[in-house]
């Protein structure tokens, strides 16, 4: 799959959680273009290209990031705010999918321009539920700017 | 000749009367004849001229007597002023040096009062120089007790300094500590909820895996693993509701309750649609309060109000308040199952239960969520229970 086929970028440390999430956007055939990055370092180097490696840097443009916050070595709102204040990335829609209902976690991630903040409901049902919803929406139903 | 005769010696006569008389010495008989009255008159006037002449002679000799005797009287009355004054100099004199001794003794008066005047000061100077050293060493005993007072002070000023520092020390502990929860809640919010979604999520993976020919048995199995994956959701929520109440600035503002109650309760009663419960709520004065904090008190009182009396035939809660001990005491009352008043103290704690969940569902941590509330308000939380009768839950906001 070529890099600028991805639609849908997934950002999650915990495997079993990601796995969830693909069923549930397959069951609404959204995951055919769907990449996994396990990292905030490794999204940031998905989007801006790794400093190690001469930085070169991929225009990649996906149709949505969904993001979780609690993440690994770099976390998911400094991700935010990096894809917020870059000319590139900015107009990417950029989903939050936590399990924190932190108020300070919200106000700072509307504070950095996040499109849409989900709290990954307990119940598995409704967790399936609203991943679906928020591929169908973002995917389907938005317009992004041309 | 007979007149001839006596005439001229009568005129003689008269003449001598008249010179006798008047000493008239110039006088002089006037006889041209040459007879012998002739010559006695001539004799006459010669004796006359003599008389005269000694008579100017004693004139001029009792003149100079005269003059010498005035001179004499003035040498004399010269003399007599010269003694007068020197009468008067030596009077003077006198007087001087009687004014000089009276002066002198006036001097040794004075002096003799000088000199009990000096030796009253020298007395009065050593008095004062006594009573100075005795203020002085008095005064010096009153500044080194000063001094000490002041070290004193200044041992409590560095004590206060101490004290504050540790205050301060304390304060950055507890900001710390506080942090520590934030974050240790932030894993309990995150960390926690993944697994259990999780294993909910892939048992259902695990049935529809097995499919049409999953037994009955594996069902409840399965469904045994989901409930109490669901429950541990519920207490992870409490406890994040818990730990988030603990934190946080109390936000004051006088707000009407009444308005805050009705609202929770219409929220309950779409839980609750089957219930018959009766709510009477009386009018409540308005609170100064956090009304976010406040809210979950209200919710977790009519919850478990509700929750209680849910299932006695007619349900009933009362909501009002009392003033105890001078201050405003709001209740929530029901006519549910209550409790044995010896477990009160259990109530406020965290985890701690008095039914289990076959018969009520719950996490136990309601109540502590309330005890604290109230008490970061200043307030307090108490109860009244008659078992099957009447309950009642007392809270303070001051």
């Amino acid at each position: 799959m070529d890099v600028n086929d991805i639609e849908i970028v997934l950002v999650e440390d915990n495997p079993n959680d990601a796995e969830l999430a693909v069923d549930a956007l397959t069951s609404k055939n959204l995951a055919n273009r769907i990449k996994i990055l396990k990292d905030g370092e490794e999204a940031l180097d998905f989007f801006f290209g790794n400093e190690n490696e001469g930085g070169s840097k991929i225009a990649v443009k996906p149709k949505l990031i969904l993001l979780d916050l609690k993440l690994p070595k770099i976390g998911g709102l400094e991700v935010l705010q990096k894809l917020k204040s870059s000319k590139e990335t900015k107009d990417i829609p950029v989903v939050v999918l936590t399990s924190s209902r932190e108020h300070t976690d919200l106000i700072t991630s509307y504070d950095y321009g996040v499109n849409s903040y989900i709290v990954k409901p307990v119940d598995f049902n409704q967790f399936m539920n609203a991943i679906s919803e928020v591929g169908l929406y973002w995917m389907l139903l938005n317009e992004p700017p041309k | 000749m007979q007149k001839s005769i006596s005439e001229p010696i009568h005129n003689i006569t008269s003449i001598a009367q008249t010179i006798s008389e008047e000493a008239d010495y110039s006088i002089r008989i006037d006889s041209n004849s040459n007879d012998e009255i002739g010559i006695l008159s001539l004799q006459f006037n010669e004796m006359l001229q003599k008389i005269e002449e000694r008579e100017t002679e004693r004139d001029n000799a009792e003149h100079a007597l005269l003059e010498s005797e005035r001179q004499l009287r003035n040498i004399v009355e010269l003399e007599k002023s010269k003694s007068s004054e020197l009468e008067i100099s030596y009077r003077n004199l006198h007087e001087a040096q009687y004014a000089t001794q009276k002066m002198l003794h006036d001097l040794k008066v004075e002096i003799k009062k000088r000199t009990k005047a000096e030796k009253k000061l020298s007395d009065h100077k050593l008095k004062l120089e006594e009573t100075i050293s005795q203020r002085t060493k008095s005064l010096q005993t009153e500044t080194e007790k000063l001094t000490e007072s002041q070290n004193a002070m200044l041992d409590l000023i560095d004590e206060k300094e101490e004290s504050r520092l540790n205050i301060e020390r304390a304060n950055k502990l507890l900001l710390e500590a506080n942090k520590e929860l934030e974050a240790f809640s932030y894993s309990v919010s995150h960390d926690l909820r993944a697994p259990i979604r999780a294993i909910e999520g892939f048992t259902k993976k695990l049935l529809k895996e097995i499919g049409e020919s999953s037994t009955d048995e594996e069902k409840r199995l399965a469904n045994i693993i989901t409930a109490n994956t669901l429950k541990m959701g519920l207490l992870i929520d409490d406890l994040l509701t818990f730990s988030r109440m603990n934190r946080g600035e109390l936000n004051k503002i006088k707000i009407d309750l009444n308005t805050i109650v009705k609202e929770v309760w219409d929220n309950l009663l779409l839980e609750y649609q089957n219930s018959s419960v009766k709510l009477t709520i009386n009018k409540l004065p308005r609170a100064d309060c956090d009304s976010r904090l406040v809210k979950q008190v209200w919710i977790n009182l009519l919850s478990n109000a509700v929750k209680f009396s849910q299932h006695e035939t007619s349900p009933e809660v009362i909501v009002g308040y009392e003033i105890i001990d001078g201050k405003t005491a709001f209740f929530v009352k029901d006519n549910g199952v209550g409790f044995n008043m010896k477990y009160s103290d259990k109530l406020f704690q965290v985890f701690q239960r008095l039914h289990t969940d076959a018969e009520f569902e719950g996490t136990g941590i309601g109540l502590a969520i309330v005890d604290r509330i109230v008490k970061r308000h200043g307030g307090r939380v108490w109860c009244s229970s008659r078992e099957n009768i009447e309950t009642t839950f007392y809270f303070t906001l001051t």
